[in-house]
């Protein structure tokens, strides 16, 4: 802990009900390039190092802005089961803590839930409210693109 | 007679004044403008829970404390740096006081997102 960047704990989530079968919204979401497509905050995603597709131990680079702040992180895979969950645990830079990924199929398509929590980034620390709420706001935003992009590629 | 002649302007001028005061009191000050405006920026965020954050800060945070929470809202407004010791630095804070009122943002920040958090997601359906 330092008192730059004082970790101040924030855990939000979103969810979205989808009607496509779980493995055409995985195909999307696992399509890193299209990442930023239904990401907003996120504008640039690459896998780093020598695994290069999603599996376990994988690393990611992304950069991105959230509310006000240009930040870029990198994670890495600690969990990955196909056309269901994603864990990233956040292993440097401007993030920490984990986010998942998980979709479930339902009686008309499938339901996405996309989790993050660990500590408010950067100065937002300060202010873990505001954090909280820019970020379920976000992955609320990022939920309905995916639904309308998933959908429109049926 | 006289009395009350003499009497009615002084209630009226101390009426007046007691509500220019009420004014005043309920002016916002720059840091609180500029609390307000950094947390209104914010995309889904709302009135009542930017306001419930400031009064959250105002009631348990002392007048410097606050200050030093205006400006770092300020700077992450700007996306300039926004550490508690240069703007501590900027705001001539004992170096010995530093420790505790770094402290006492921290655990204010905390309950104020126990407490404001709720709010914005009642409010706008998130």
């Amino acid at each position: 802990v330092t008192r730059n960047n004082r970790p101040s704990e924030v855990r939000f989530s979103a969810a979205t009900d989808i009607a496509a079968a779980p493995e055409a919204v995985w195909w999307v979401m696992t399509d890193v390039a299209r990442e930023p497509e239904w990401m907003a905050a996120v504008g640039v995603a690459t896998f780093a190092g020598d695994v290069q597709g999603y599996e376990v131990g994988a690393r990611m680079r992304r950069q991105a802005r959230f509310l006000w702040i240009d930040m870029s992180w990198e994670s890495e895979i600690v969990r990955y089961e196909a056309d269901s969950v994603i864990v990233f645990k956040h292993v440097g830079g401007a993030l920490n803590g984990e986010s998942r990924w998980s979709v479930t199929p339902t009686a008309g398509g499938c339901r996405v839930v996309l989790e993050s929590d660990g500590p408010a980034p950067g100065p937002l620390a300060w202010f873990p409210a505001l954090a909280a709420a820019g970020g379920r706001a976000g992955l609320k935003r990022d939920l309905a693109r995916l639904k309308r992009l998933v959908e429109s590629l049926a | 007679m006289t009395e009350s002649f003499v009497g009615k302007p002084f209630v009226l001028a101390a009426a007046f004044l007691a509500a220019a005061t009420v004014a005043a009191a309920q002016m916002p000050s720059a840091d609180e403008k500029a609390l307000l405006d950094t947390c209104m920026s914010a995309e889904d965020s709302n009135d009542a829970f930017c306001r419930c954050g400031i009064e959250h800060y105002k009631t348990n945070l002392t007048e410097l404390e606050f200050s030093i929470v205006a400006e770092l809202s300020r700077r992450i407004a700007r996306g300039q740096p926004a550490g508690f010791e240069s703007v501590a630095a900027e705001l001539a804070v004992p170096t010995a006081d530093r420790e505790a009122a770094f402290t006492h943002i921290a655990e204010a920040a905390q309950t104020a997102a126990k407490i404001c958090d709720p709010l914005i997601e009642r409010m706008s359906g998130l």
